[in-house]
């Protein structure tokens, strides 16, 4: 029998006490590790996102806060499409793509489903107005160069750029950067990859909305984003199906390099003045800002709780000193030193603080498994930092509370052995 | 060799001064039995508890094999009470989460013996007070009769020269008391040093030598005049 198996023996008599001690601390190592891995991957996938629609614009209605880019048409709130034109014609340096959305609740096959009107780039160029912008010149003929863009080419760019090459233009893989398809007619409809998934659709299949048949043209590749759940249809046929008129929730405008995004935004702004302009990465900023606060929230709750749980172990470990006086006086007697005996005391609090972060551990990484898809869909990676920070605070805790209690039990007087019950 | 050198104590309590032992010298040779009688409060356990390295005295020496105990560290008063005290309580003081055989490896645990010495040593102890079929068992499933043999194995674990034995048939029934008693005898022959403090005269007359204690103040008894009053 070693000297530490007296440890869990004497823990295992009456794990009562202990757990509830255990379970404090787990919660406040399992509430760190869930929280700070959703935020850091949610702060991943934002990166993601980043990376993917580069120097991307939002041009929206005025009064609309948005928190993710890519539901920035689920609002309710109109601008003309005209601004489409006055963006396409103005030629501003760095323009790429104008992606103009309408989003309209509707039903099918009685559920509430997101159809979205888009615009394919096919439509730019019958528009007889814009024969003169670049596009159209260098446009849709087949001998398309890489780079061409429907404003002026940005000379010199260096930074993260979305030039595509002219086979990605056709590719319907390259909706998740470009968010243009190149052609969709008027009773077409593209499904996202989760919609088509859930609903069993694919390719030629034909799809009832708004009372008209449509047919589906396309899966789009899975992107990680609400759009997967989506129904797109041609913007004009959506509009004329509602009677919305000729409006939009909103504009995206792909920049062709993060330099350029800035000046374009305040362009865009003069050109645009009902409307409002922001980059992606003002979007991201605020959603950063959110993680940051959810991520701090998480480090107040894990400290509330490792309080409690310090203060947990710190009465539970003085009531068991207390209770053991006798027991410990005798371990005394038989040749302890009043160092096995706090160290009998520490061991234990080290036990608790040791199991309860592992218990945590688990405890977090289950509620981040099940939380982060399910609700925030995202694909979580478990944050290193917290489960370290978890591991070295419980166990510090553990140590502090636990070190005056080792103290009195190393004091006690070892004649407490003589006395009766 | 156990020697006391004018060895007092008193307890300080609420501006009390309570003597619990006033100065006292005597000389315990080694192999002796010597019991220690007087009544309730007189200072028996006090004066077991300085014996046993646990009690610093107020004033004077107590020496074991010529070595002064309390100047030694604490913790190597710890190691000495391991490897040359064998306690015997009153109440026994097992371990109740441990099973006999456990609480009987207890003391070679503390001293370090590796597991396989620990287990044949306390086997062989249970072996001798004939509770090998009860090893297993915690303390609250033994009787107490079993209890106290538990707690004498334990005593023995590291084959202590020296014995020191606070009320230890206190609790007992007769058979078990003569018991406890006939072991400490056995033990005596063996060549180790008793030391037992108790109330009870009958308890005494075993020992070859008997020392009141009255008030904290210890004399002397010759053992022939204790058989001639009993
Ligand atoms: N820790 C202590 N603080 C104060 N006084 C004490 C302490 N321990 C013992 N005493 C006092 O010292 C005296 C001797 O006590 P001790 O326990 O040695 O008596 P005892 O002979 O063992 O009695 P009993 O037969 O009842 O066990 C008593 O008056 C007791 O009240
Ligand atoms: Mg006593």
């Amino acid at each position: 029998m070693r000297f530490h198996s007296l440890i869990w023996k004497e823990m295992l008599r009456r794990p009562g006490q202990n757990i509830t001690t255990l379970l404090t601390v787990a919660l406040g190592v399992g509430a760190l590790v869930a929280v700070e891995s959703v935020v850091s991957s949610s702060e991943q996938k934002l990166a993601a996102q980043m990376q993917q629609l580069g120097a991307n614009i939002l041009v929206l209605p005025d009064g609309v806060s948005l928190q993710d880019y890519y539901a920035a048409d689920e609002h309710g709130k109109t601008i003309p499409e005209e601004y489409v034109s006055r963006i396409a014609l103005a030629q501003k340096v760095g323009v790429e793509e104008l992606a103009p959305k309408l989003a309209v609740q509707t039903e099918w096959k009685s559920q509430q489903i997101v159809l979205t009107g888009i615009l394919p780039r096919t439509e730019f160029y019958k528009k007889s107005a814009w024969q003169s912008v670049d596009l159209l010149t260098m446009g849709l003929d087949e001998s398309l160069a890489d780079g061409n863009a429907v404003g002026s080419t940005h000379e010199g760019c260096k930074g993260h750029s979305s030039h595509l090459a002219t086979g990605d233009k056709t590719d319907l893989s390259s909706y998740a950067s470009t968010r243009v398809v190149h052609e969709l007619n008027q009773n077409a409809v593209l499904v996202g990859a989760d919609f088509a998934a859930t609903h069993g659709l694919q390719t030629g299949q034909k799809m009832d909305l708004l009372g008209e048949t449509f047919q589906i043209t396309g899966v789009l590749p899975a992107t990680g984003t609400t759009d997967d759940g989506r129904v797109f249809a041609h913007l004009h046929r959506v509009q004329e199906l509602t009677d919305s008129g000729p409006v939009v929730n909103v504009v995206e405008v792909l920049g062709c390099c993060e330099e350029v995004a800035d000046n374009l935004v305040s362009d865009l702004e003069t050109m645009l003045p009902e409307a409002r302009v922001v980059t992606i990465s003002q979007i991201v900023e605020t959603q950063v800002t959110v993680n940051r606060l959810m991520a701090k929230l998480s480090y107040a709750i894990f400290g509330i709780l490792m309080l409690m749980g310090g203060a947990s172990i710190a009465s539970v470990m003085f009531a068991n000193v207390t209770e053991r006086r006798r027991e410990l006086g005798t371990l005394m007697a038989l040749g302890a030193t009043p160092a096995m005996v706090a160290r009998l005391i520490l061991f234990k609090a080290l036990t608790i603080g040791l199991a309860g972060s592992g218990v945590g551990f688990l405890l977090g990484l289950a509620a981040a498994l099940v939380a982060g898809p399910q609700w925030l869909g995202l694909r979580i990676l478990i944050s290193l930092e917290a489960v370290v920070v978890g591991l070295v605070a419980a166990v510090l805790v553990a140590l502090l509370s636990s070190y005056f209690p080792a103290r009195k039990a190393a004091h006690l007087d070892p004649c407490l052995c003589f006395q009766e019950r | 060799m156990i020697k006391l050198d004018s060895v007092s104590k008193e307890y300080h309590r609420r501006s009390n001064v309570i003597h619990a032992l006033r100065p006292t010298s005597f000389e315990v040779a080694a192999g002796e039995f010597v019991a220690i009688i007087g009544p309730s409060g007189s200072g028996k356990t006090t004066l077991l508890s300085i014996l046993g390295g646990m009690l610093a005295p107020s004033r004077g020496d107590v020496l074991i094999n010529q070595h002064s105990l309390y100047s030694l560290s604490t913790k190597r008063r710890s190691r000495l009470r391991n490897e040359q005290m064998g306690f015997v309580f009153q109440s026994f003081n097992l371990v109740p989460w441990l099973s006999a055989l456990e609480n009987v490896q207890l003391p070679l645990s503390l001293y370090g013996a590796d597991d396989a010495c620990q287990r044949s040593r306390a086997l062989e102890l249970l072996e001798r007070f004939g509770l090998q079929d009860r090893m297993d068992h915690r303390p609250s499933e033994l009787s107490v009769g079993q209890q106290q043999r538990v707690a004498l194995a334990r005593t023995l674990a590291m084959n202590p020269p020296f014995i020191l034995a606070d009320e230890p048939t206190g609790n007992l029934d007769t058979q078990s008391r003569d018991l406890v008693m006939s072991t400490l005898k056995e033990l005596q022959a063996e060549g180790r040093t008793i030391i037992l403090v108790t109330h009870d005269p009958t308890v005494s007359a075993a020992a070859e030598r008997v020392l009141h204690i009255a008030d904290g103040e210890v004399s002397e008894v010759e053992a022939a005049a204790e058989t001639h009053a009993a």
